[in-house]
């Protein structure tokens, strides 16, 4: 099962994602996005690359995690299709983001920005979780 | 879902919601609506939106929103906030993540008779020679110091490569380019995001469009602006691309974390603000600046690029075919204005996101070819209906800061819209009208079908009876390339 759900808004689109730990959140919230930006070409070449972001508070690091991702695909040219072994320490992120090129994606959205609207990271019995706006 | 909040009706077209209503708002909020708009506005929670923007410290007058407004992240979408220069804040969900979206309109010599043979043949060239739609990348390879240059200098970057005329920038808001601009402050990041994306239109509701003039409102203004019926005009909307957003994204954050600095709360973090005269305030207004002067290099290179393949597209030179810009303008941007506040002439930070400025004649900062007519302001409808022509009017400086709406906006979500196309040829059923459009991508064409948007009519027609523009032309479409 997908770590992630989809919705509308009027004018963008957003998702819902959750996870065991806040590491998996994480993940889950990256994977979502990417689900909404394409599909990747399943033969294409897959590299690593090794990521660490920072904030003050952990829905800034997700707000700042996401758009480093999203900064990566427009800037760089590098198309997520993974991660592995993420973890979070005092709001700080490291993970390894498994990724193929941009022109290998079959592209379903230009995602502007992540938004903040909203952006609230909850705690629940079986995890975490967070509903995640994308300006498209 | 926003039908708890207190609307007191002060004239046909205006209601205020009293500062009373939420113990943040500093002033009181006004919105521009018909009772049919008003209906579709209460659905989603832009009225909220717009009483937590009347939160900002240093706001004046009042926040204000008009009749296309939906919801945004932040400000709404047609969301307008005044905030003092000297003791007020600035912030980037007052502008939106696409600074410097806006709006160009160039007329031509062609008459729609001549055309409407040849519409899907032009159609064609457009999309072949204007790059459009996700991931699209601009055909001139970029160096950072090109793109610093073109941070700088806005519209006359691309007119000094050949890319326009000295009167393009003449009939350009701010002559094309914020002077303030510093191109030192963008990010990396944004340099990145924005290197190979100038010359592009860029995806979502972005588009280009080839319409021609349907009904003339005011024969005299429309003649000074150039248009008369039948004539083909040619409509570009588009903004900062990547570069843009990611300007926003980095003060976004930078402003959150800000914030506590400077003992300010706000209701949303997307209104995250510090004060206009912090370093981070300055910071912001200068990378600002210098995406709107990307945007509008942007608007400038795919004038031109739409101008060469009509050219191709007819065979026909520069002369014949007479494609002059009448008019570009923002719809999300600050500027710094002078207003009059409480009887004083005051300097405030104009932030109009999803609003279009529109002068009153004889103010000194639009075009002198249109100090008697009030500035062009340029209202895009949806790909099946109509867009606007509208003219600035004196009574929106006392009423809205001198600004109107900036479209149709949107009444049903992406989704929404995939799902109510289901079982239906959209780019079909607009060939069937005469409406001819390409798009790399047929979900896009879903998600921007027109029943997505409010009827821009009644839309205009509220800014019309309101005081806040006066209608001048409708402008009908009969080919569309969409992002």
């Amino acid at each position: 099962m997908r770590g992630f759900r989809v919705f509308g808004t009027t004018a963008d689109i957003g998702i819902h994602a959750r996870g065991a730990t806040l590491a998996n959140l994480f993940d889950n919230a990256a994977l979502g996005m990417y689900h909404l930006m394409g599909s990747p070409d399943p033969a294409a070449p897959r590299r690593a690359k090794k990521l660490a972001v920072s904030a003050g508070s952990e829905e800034l690091l997700l707000f700042r995690w996401l758009s480093e991702l999203l900064y990566l695909y427009d800037g760089k040219a590098m198309f997520g299709c993974g991660l592995a072994n993420t973890t979070i320490v005092d709001n700080r992120i490291t993970s390894q983001l498994v990724w193929i090129p941009g022109d290998r994606v079959k592209l379903r959205h230009q995602l502007k920005a992540v938004t903040m609207h909203r952006l609230a990271i909850q705690r629940s019995p079986d995890g975490f979780r967070a509903a995640i706006i994308f300006d498209v | 879902m926003s039908a708890h909040i207190p609307l007191e009706k002060i004239s046909q077209f205006k209601y205020r919601i009293p500062s009373s209503f939420r113990p943040f708002m500093r002033v009181p909020a006004v919105v521009y609506a018909s009772p049919e708009l008003l209906e579709k506005i209460r659905e989603d929670q832009s009225l909220m939106q717009v009483c937590n923007s009347a939160s900002l410290p240093g706001i004046v007058g009042c926040a204000i929103a008009m009749p296309d407004m939906h919801f945004g992240y932040g400000l709404p979408i047609g969301g307008v906030v005044a905030t003092d220069w000297d003791s007020g804040v600035v912030s980037p969900g007052g502008v939106g993540f696409d600074i410097n979206c806006g709006v160009r309109l160039c007329r031509t010599n062609l008459m729609r008779s001549e055309i409407n043979e040849k519409k899907h043949l032009i159609a064609d060239m457009l999309y072949r020679m204007v790059p459009s739609g996700v991931g699209s990348k601009g055909k001139v390879k970029l160096s950072k110091s090109d793109l610093q240059r073109a941070c700088r200098m806005g519209s006359k970057f691309a007119v000094e490569r050949g890319m326009g005329e000295q009167r393009d920038i003449e009939v350009t808001e701010a002559g094309g380019s914020v002077p303030w601009a510093d191109p030192e402050i963008p990010s990396d990041h944004a340099y990145d995001r924005g290197k190979a994306q100038l010359g592009t239109l860029g995806s979502g509701n972005h588009f280009l469009e080839v319409q021609y003039v349907d009904e003339i409102f005011d024969e005299e203004i429309a003649a000074s602006f150039g248009l008369h019926k039948d004539q083909i005009t040619v409509m570009i909307h588009s903004g900062s691309r990547g570069f843009g957003h990611q300007v926003c994204t980095d003060f976004l954050g930078r402003m959150s974390a800000a914030m506590h600095k400077y003992g300010i709360d706000v209701p949303d973090r997307q209104l995250a603000c510090v004060p206009i005269k912090s370093p981070e305030g300055r910071e912001y207004l200068g990378a600002m600046a210098a995406a709107a002067n990307y945007a509008w290099a942007n608007r400038q290179i795919l004038m031109h690029l739409a101008r060469d393949a009509f050219m191709q597209a007819l065979s026909v030179g520069p002369k014949a075919l007479g494609m002059d810009l009448i008019y570009d303008h923002a719809h999300n941007i600050v500027k710094k204005e002078q207003h009059i506040i409480d009887g004083k002439r005051t300097t405030v930070a104009v932030h109009r996101k999803g609003a279009t400025r529109s002068f009153p004649p004889g103010h000194p900062d639009i075009p002198p070819r249109y100090s008697s007519t009030g500035q062009p302001t340029l209202i895009p409808g949806d790909m099946g209906r109509c867009s606007y022509v509208l003219a600035g009017i004196a009574s929106s400086m006392s009423e809205s800061f001198g600004t109107t709406c900036h479209g149709a906006g949107r009444v049903m979500s992406r989704s929404a819209a995939v799902k109510a196309c289901r079982g239906r040829a959209i780019h079909r059923e607009l060939e069937d009208q005469g409406i001819i459009v390409r798009s790399a991508d047929i979900v896009t064409i879903k998600e921007e079908m027109p029943e997505a948007y409010k009827d821009v009519s009644e839309v205009v027609r509220v800014c019309h009876e309101a005081g806040l523009s006066r209608r001048v032309a409708r402008l009908k479409p009969m080919a569309v390339v969409k992002g």
